[in-house]
């Protein structure tokens, strides 16, 4: 898992599939991010190469956008192969956020 | 006016446009009898419905009220509880009648007695035990949890719905919990997704993460996602087809659903004082405002504007307003003309412009095309009205009849469609009342009791047809002679001239019409020279085939377009003159030392035998009363004012237009209905894009001209009618010419038939030839305006991108070098629907002969092979397998042909020439079937007695046995009696074509055209299967 800030901006890199067996890691992870860096004003999620995005990561995903807006920050995800977008486009996350394939 | 007044004009046009549709299906209600199409149904109860809510927003009690009743009678009619009988047929056209006259009358639409109308459908209602008569708009209904919840919760708009119902889908409301059905049951969303786009279509869905407030909780909430998803899956399926709780899949009424999304949008719209102080500015504008809207659900806007079904904005525009826009790209036509002209000779020397010119051309024909597009409507707006017709007529006359529409989706310009309202009306009343016998008379003469008239629109070479065709008793030649002789219409000495074909037209004689009306005998006329004057007005033409005892087919040939068309550039004496390309069918070159023996005197006119044709000559000089040029003259005004595109094709500006034996003479043959003719002008010029301006005043009474344009020199130039030139040159065609000939092989021997080729380079050594008949025009192009994508070439020609094909990347043969300064050639092919051209260098020319095909020497895919030709060895690719080649997703075999060559159809082709022969066959063989070759229909018959086959091709002229003859001995002979037979022929008559089915051929095709004969064969060995 990787970070990046840069000015404003927090760059969240998982490098990992977004599933059960990763999930509560990946939880923690972030929240520690978010706590460490609460100067950042928008949140990048990086899912390039991520194949796989269970259940439980869309509750991930959810939990993360909710965390973000509760403190007026703004996310988006980036990076996001056909699979994944045609998961986030199904279970409406396009509507939350922006989700893109563009990379960084 | 207040803004409710400012909306009854769209209500007034929306509800025409519903009832005319409306009428039409009511009555194949009544055709479909027993078997009821719901979807038929369904599509008046929409009509009606949408009459009925907008009536009642304007408060047009009486609108909606008999819409209410035939709403209901419909649902009685939907759900099987009654039938179509002709009561209902009748009660369902009254009150559609009654709703028509009130829209049309709006304002006073309250004072019509409409009782009458709804007695009628009431007691059919309550006879059926259907609900009692009810006002609409006081009704209110209350839509069931499911439903409300989806509206509140989901997008959909009105043309989703109407898409479901069309497709028969069923709308479900699903609720899936993230951890129960996907984490627990070891799914990913993904294969979820997957498995749900198997079993139907997502539509819309909503996410509730309310639950979740972070990620300290996200893990433990099980999230709830709802979509709606249409299937055509029944109810009890669902579920087990989603793997999950059968509670969780709440079925959707689709009508119901409608409704309370008609309520909500209303309420929505409605504003807090009175409803009428600000209704939506159109009846349909809430539903498009939705469309257009960001996906709004629970009170959130949202960012995702992806659909599912993708619906396109539309606006209207007055008639006047895309008039004035076709006048002002009429305008720019003529403008850009006029500056291309202007900036020729500054090209060579300003870089750059020519870019800039080919730009603001290419742009110009594009907008052009678009606009002239708007003004396009289907023939399915005349024909629509002919089903009541036909029917009132038929119980009036007592006849039984089965009116018959195909090609309704053919699209004809405005102006045009306006103007044949009138004469198909009167063909078709003709064709009712004077063509078709009563029951019993047809009874008597071994014919159905019901007769038939069918109404058929078709494209064909850059035309409609239209087509009126019955099974009536036909018309009497003898007697229309007669008639024509007893009211003086005609001498005896010209009716004795006449032929039977000429003696039936008589009945457009203005004058005839009259007595035939008076008079109840067969045959028509009445008012048909009013028919021919329309549609000659238009820039049609009509065309009879008759037969007595079998029918009438009248066929109506009209041009898409009458305001800007391509024309061909010609001059007589000093003038240019205009020949609307649509009537030209080729150019014909035929060398001096050729003249004598192909321009002849038959039946003391003169005539060139072309192909196995004889074509009546007509000079233009003569029948417009011109001097031809002198040979002075001619060749100080030899330059044309053009640039040409193909002057390879059309080096005519020095030549002699006469029968000057010492040049050769240029030929244009024109098209007139079915009658060709060979046209001599001074000199052939260019194609130009033409803008049609209406004939002055002084010069309405000269038929020999239908309009008049601005060249790009600033001239102006006549456009010549064909119809009137054929009138005033007196053309007679040589009685039965082709056939006689063709079939006597006085002509021509058959076994010597000669094909005339198209000789080119492509800036290499090699020569190339293709036959003539496969080309369509020759375009010169600069090769910097080839544009490239990925590996492929395009060219934009006429606001279409013309994929290019090189014959080096396909054929074995050297590699030009082309520089982007190149001028190119481009073959556009005849027969072909792609958009695909074939680049060249330069025509060398063309030749008449003989071909010796060498199959052998140099060979490859892509070639027939090579022969010898003007003393050089010459190169003939096989034209359709270069595009195979180039393009395979176009070129794939149809289904149908697959289905037979899966059975590996085996194909007996008689085809007494070698080139044909082999041509033939190896289209056949491309297409994978097994051909066994004859020489002639003789060798057929004996392979016939030998081997089975599948079916067989024959040519029509061959010796020893032509296809005539072969066909009549395959009949006649009880093994063969059902053998699908196609003839393959050179002859371009299209009267032969129904010979040819009459003698018992189940097909008939030109040749060389690979695509229409594997279609043919495809569909006629599917039939006999």
């Amino acid at each position: 898992m990787k970070i990046v800030k840069e000015n404003e901006v927090l760059y969240l890199i998982p490098e990992t599939d977004i599933v059960a067996s990763r999930i509560e890691e990946l939880r923690d992870y972030f929240a520690e991010q978010l706590k460490e860096y609460s100067d950042i004003t928008h949140v990048m999620l990086d899912v390039h190469g991520i194949d796989l995005v269970d259940s439980l990561g869309v509750n991930l995903i959810v939990g993360l956008y909710r965390q973000v807006t509760s403190a007026s920050k703004t996310i988006e995800i980036i990076g996001a192969g056909k699979d994944f977008m045609k998961v986030a486009a199904f279970f409406r996350l396009t509507s939350l956020f922006s989700v893109t394939p563009e990379k960084i | 006016m207040s803004d409710f007044d400012e909306l009854l004009p769209a209500f007034i046009e929306e509800s025409q446009q519903h009832l005319q549709s409306i009428e039409p299906d009511i009555l194949a209600l009544e055709q479909s009898g027993q078997n009821v199409d719901r979807e038929v149904v369904n599509r008046i109860f929409r009509g009606v419905h949408s009459i009925k809510g907008a009536s009642g927003f304007f408060g047009l009690h009486k609108i909606s009220e008999l819409s209410n009743v035939i709403e209901n009678s419909l649902t009685l009619l939907r759900d099987g509880k009654i039938k179509a009988s002709p009561e209902l047929i009748d009660g369902l056209l009254k009150g559609v009648d009654s709703i028509r006259m009130m829209v049309d009358n709006v304002e006073e639409s309250e004072t019509f007695d409409i009782n009458g109308e709804l007695g009628h459908l009431q007691k059919l209602l309550e006879d059926a035990g259907g609900p009692q008569r009810t006002v609409a708009v006081a009704k209110k209904t209350s839509p069931d949890e499911a439903i409300n919840d989806a509206v509140g919760k989901f997008h959909i708009s009105e043309n989703d719905i109407q898409h479901f119902v069309q497709k028969g889908l069923h709308l479900y409301a699903v609720k899936i919990f993230l951890d129960k059905d996907l984490k627990k049951k070891n799914r990913t969303p993904f294969a979820f997704i997957m498995n749900m786009e198997d079993l139907g279509q997502y539509v819309d869905s909503f996410l509730d993460i309310q639950s979740v407030t972070g990620l300290s909780d996200c893990l433990d909430s099980d999230l709830a996602f709802d979509f709606l998803f249409a299937t055509n899956l029944k109810p009890e399926i669902v579920p087990e087809g989603l793997d999950i709780n059968g509670e969780q899949v709440r079925s959707i009424d689709l009508d119901e659903f409608r409704k309370t999304l008609h309520k909500k949008e209303a309420d929505a719209a409605e504003p807090p004082v009175a409803p009428e102080q600000s209704p939506p500015n159109s009846l349909n504008d809430s539903l498009n405002d939705r469309e257009q809207q960001q996906i709004t659900y629970n009170g959130q806007r949202t960012t995702d504007n992806r659909r599912i079904v993708q619906t396109e904005e539309k606006i209207r525009v007055g008639v006047s307003f895309l008039n004035d826009l076709v006048n002002l790209a009429g305008e720019l036509v003529l403008g850009r003309n006029q500056l291309m002209q202007a900036a020729l000779p500054l090209v060579k020397n300003t870089p750059g412009l020519n870019s800039v010119l080919q730009h603001i051309s290419r742009v110009t024909s594009e907008m052009q095309e678009k606009i002239m597009q708007m003004r396009m409507q289907p023939i399915s707006l005349v024909f629509s009205k002919f089903h009541r017709i036909v029917r009132t007529l038929a119980r009036n006359h007592d006849k039984e009849v089965r009116l018959i529409t195909c090609g309704e989706d053919v699209e004809l310009d405005k102006s045009i469609i306006e103007g044949l309202s009138d004469p198909l009306t009167h063909l078709i009343r003709n064709a009712v009342d004077h063509g078709l016998e009563l029951p019993d008379e047809r009874e008597k003469s071994g014919k159905p009791r019901h007769g038939t008239i069918e109404i058929k629109a078709s494209h064909q070479g850059g035309q409609v047809h239209l087509m009126v065709r019955d099974n009536g008793r036909g018309i009497d030649e003898k007697f229309i002679g007669r008639k024509a002789l007893e009211k003086g219409l005609i001498r005896p000495d010209s009716l004795n001239e006449m032929s039977e074909k000429d003696r039936v037209r008589l009945i457009f004689l203005p004058g005839f019409s009259t007595v035939e009306k008076v008079t109840e005998l067969s045959g028509r006329g009445v008012g048909m020279d009013v028919v021919m004057t329309n549609i000659e007005h238009l820039g049609g033409t009509v065309e009879v085939d008759t037969k007595v005892g079998k029918g009438t087919t009248i066929t109506l040939i009209l041009p898409l377009t009458l305001a800007i068309v391509s024309g061909l550039l010609i001059k007589a004496g000093e003038q240019f003159f205009i020949l609307p390309e649509a009537d030209t069918d080729e150019l014909v070159r035929i060398k001096s030392e050729e003249i004598k023996t192909r321009v002849n005197i038959v039946q003391n006119a003169r005539v060139l035998r072309l192909r196995d044709m004889l074509l009546p000559l007509v000079e233009l000089n003569r029948v417009l009363g011109i001097t031809p040029l002198s040979e002075d003259s001619r060749s100080a005004d030899s330059e044309p004012p053009f640039p040409s595109a193909d002057r390879e094709l059309q080096k005519t500006d020095t030549e002699e237009a006469g029968t000057d034996v010492t040049k050769p003479l240029r030929i244009l043959v024109v098209r007139h209905g079915s009658s060709r003719f060979g046209l001599i002008a001074d000199s052939i010029e260019s194609t130009e894009e033409i803008v049609v301006k209406p004939l002055p005043r002084y010069l309405k009474k000269m038929k020999t001209f239908s309009g008049v344009s601005i060249l790009g020199n600033g001239t102006v130039s006549l456009i010549l009618d064909v119809a009137g030139i054929l009138r005033k040159a007196a053309v007679r065609h040589p009685e039965n010419s082709k056939e006689a000939e063709a079939s006597a092989g006085s002509a021509i021997s058959p076994s010597e038939e000669e094909h005339v080729f198209l000789l080119f380079d492509n800036s290499t050594s090699e020569r190339f030839a293709f036959p003539l008949e496969l080309i369509r025009r020759i375009e010169r192009v600069s090769a910097s305006d080839i544009e490239h994508v990925r590996d492929r070439q395009f060219i934009q020609y006429h606001g279409k991108k013309l994929r290019l094909i090189f014959l080096e990347d396909y054929l074995p043969v050297s590699r030009p070098v082309r520089s982007p300064d190149d001028t190119i050639c481009l073959i556009i092919p005849r027969h072909t629907e792609q958009p695909l051209a074939i680049v060249m260098n330069r025509v060398i020319n063309t030749l008449q002969t003989v071909v010796q095909l060498d199959t052998e020497t140099i060979m490859s895919p892509g070639l027939f092979g090579s022969a010898v030709l003007d003393g050089r060895i010459t190169l003939i690719p096989d034209m359709y397998r270069l595009f195979e080649m180039a393009a395979p997703e176009w070129y794939g075999v149809g289904e149908a042909a697959r289905t037979c060559v899966s059975r590996k159809c085996r194909i007996l082709l008689a085809e007494d020439t070698p080139f044909f022969r082999m041509v033939e066959n190896e289209y056949l063989s491309s297409a994978g079937y097994e051909v066994i070759l004859a020489e002639n229909g003789r060798k057929a018959l004996e392979i016939l007695e030998e081997e089975s086959v599948d079916a067989v091709i024959l040519d029509i002229v061959m010796p020893k046995m032509d296809g005539w003859e072969t066909i009549r001995a395959i009949r006649s002979d009880e093994r063969l009696t059902h053998l699908p037979a196609m003839a393959i022929t050179s002859l371009s008559d299209e009267g032969l074509a129904e010979k040819g089915i009459q003698a018992g051929f189940n097909e008939w095709e030109l040749k060389l055209n690979k695509t229409r004969l594997l279609e043919k064969l495809a569909k006629m060995m599917m039939r006999n299967a």
